[in-house]
């Protein structure tokens, strides 16, 4: 095992108590895929539910207005367990420019529901299950969202990348933050469509 | 305690469920031993924090069920008919069909009264008065003046088109719902406004022309926004039922793969209170997008993945999967 994490939770730290860091960077996925255990993830679930956690997370500011603004705080405050890969507020400045206002913007509010459903997981995917679920897909794995698409992981070297099927991609640069109801990953980037 | 279902009970829970689309292929799986031996954390991501109404437990219910009225009490409960000649004369007795509709209609004037604060049956129209008059300077009837925007049919508010001057008045008494105060703020170049139609509008400080309308949410589901037509009867998924039951003040309604609190009063949706994907079945194969193991980590200790079964979660249930066929066997545990 297992480089220690340095970037990537630098990126989280300071909103994210609870996280465990993972990895570096980019690397940090597989890393902390290994790293992680049921139980240190037990450990790390703290007393704050998915919607918290968010509001807790100064990378975050941008998808909890989001979340608020879809009606689903009740969804993430709530007793059903979810894990939500949370693109970070770097990955919203990496959409090109004016996409990222587009996505909050009035206009796109029937689009930002389907957004965001398309970053719910249903149930409680650490960092090890989804490494698991890779190695033993041979280096790919599917996990339905509560959207209706698929997103698909594969490993990239040390990294885990995330596709949702319409053109959207990204890494998963945090990972097991464990919240009372779920558990949240970060990713650097948003999963648009086409 | 493990909670092994029958396929065929098990079934009959996935018939019950709304129908959904079946994704079909395979998950993923075959791993060992994917859950920990060690304590489970509480807390953790499985059992309800704090969540909704806490349910009772087996036994509880049970007493429940077991203290009512058997079917002979409840049926020497009831009002003893009276025989088919005085019933006649009963409904004799009754109001002519017209003075029915009479009192009908004085009832729907008396809620009105409590409702507008006025009857509008016998204001006369002021045409002086500005609260009677539209934009266009007509006058309208009182009721439509009352209405939101003011002069406009019901119905017909949520064809207000791009560009239409709106005035103030037309808003006033409805709030943006809180849900959507922090997204859509006013500023100096728009200010956002909200009828109970579905729809925020979004204007133009300086022209006070409509800018944009923004239905709230896909499908006719969102928050703020009536519940679409044809959800008049409770729908919820039987499992969440117990959680999520009608009451005087909120209904549920299950649509669009989520679970939805509505005011019982309004009809208005207040919350989506869970998101549902609805794919997975006793006796079907498992759907793609379950390569991963996902029990919630309070459970884990009891469901993990072996070489001879799988475990998945799904809307509230835990299921056991054949890693052979990848044919979802039963549910083990009900979550809510």
């Amino acid at each position: 095992m297992k480089r220690g994490l340095i970037a990537a939770a630098a990126l989280l730290a300071a909103g994210c108590q609870a996280q465990e860091s993972g990895g570096n960077g980019s690397a940090g996925a597989t890393q902390n895929v290994e790293a992680k255990t049921g139980n240190a993830a037990k450990k790390e679930a703290g007393k704050a539910h998915l919607l918290e956690a968010l509001g807790q997370s100064a990378d975050h500011k941008t998808l909890a207005n989001a979340v608020q603004a879809a009606g689903l705080t009740e969804t993430l405050s709530g007793a059903q367990p979810y894990t939500l890969f949370a693109p970070t507020e770097a990955a919203f400045q990496k959409l090109p420019a004016g996409s990222a206002n587009g996505l909050l913007a009035p206009e796109a509010k029937g689009q930002l529901v389907a957004l965001l459903t398309g970053h719910i997981v249903p149930g409680v995917v650490t960092a090890k299950d989804l490494g698991r679920a890779i190695e033993r897909g041979k280096g790919k794995a599917q996990l339905a969202t509560v959207g209706g698409t698929n997103l698909t992981f594969s490993q990239s070297g040390d990294a885990i990348t995330v596709s949702n099927g319409a053109g959207g991609q990204a890494r998963v640069v945090q990972s097991d933050h464990m919240a009372s109801n779920g558990v949240i990953h970060g990713l650097d980037g948003v999963l648009t469509g086409k | 305690m493990r909670k092994l279902l029958l396929l065929t009970g098990a079934a009959a829970l996935s018939i019950a469920m709304p129908a959904m689309a079946e994704k079909g292929g395979k998950g993923g799986g075959g791993g060992k031993g994917g859950g920990d031996a060690a304590h489970v954390h509480h807390g953790g991501g499985g059992k309800p924090q704090g969540g909704p109404a806490a349910k009772p437990q087996k036994a509880e219910r049970q007493a429940v069920h077991a203290a009512k009225p058997q079917k002979v009490e409840r049926q020497a409960g009831r009002v003893s008919k009276a025989p088919k000649a005085e019933r006649q004369i009963l409904r004799d007795d009754r109001p002519m069909k017209a003075e029915r509709q009479a009192m009908r209609e004085e009832v729907k004037r008396q809620d009105r009264l409590a409702r507008d604060g006025f009857d509008d049956r016998r204001v006369l129209i002021d045409r002086n008065n500005p609260q009677f008059v539209d934009s266009s300077g007509a006058s309208c009837p009182p009721g439509l003046a009352k209405k939101s925007p003011a002069c406009m049919p019901p119905g017909q508010a949520k064809k207000l088109g791009l560009g239409t001057r709106v005035q103030q008045s037309w808003f006033d008494g409805y709030r943006l719902p809180a849900a959507y105060t922090d997204f859509y703020p006013d500023s100096d170049d728009y200010y956002y406004r909200y009828d109970d139609n579905g729809y925020i509008y979004r204007v133009s400080s300086g022209s006070n022309l409509i800018d944009a309308i923004i239905p709230l949410l896909g499908g006719g589901f969102a928050v703020g926004q009536p519940l679409p037509a044809g959800y008049d009867i409770y729908n919820v998924p039987i499992q969440y039922r117990d959680v999520y039951a009608d009451n005087g003040n909120d209904n549920y309604r299950y649509g669009d793969n989520a679970i939805y609190r509505v005011d019982a009063g309004t009809g208005l949706i207040e919350s989506v209170v869970a998101l549902l994907t609805g794919d997975v079945a006793v006796g079907q194969s498992l759907p793609s997008g379950y390569d991963a193991y996902n029990v919630p980590l309070d459970y884990r200790d009891q469901y993990y993945d072996t070489d001879e079964s799988l475990y998945r979660y799904a809307d509230g249930n835990i299921f056991q999967v054949d890693p052979e066929t990848m044919l979802v066997q039963a549910i083990v545990e009900m979550l809510v």
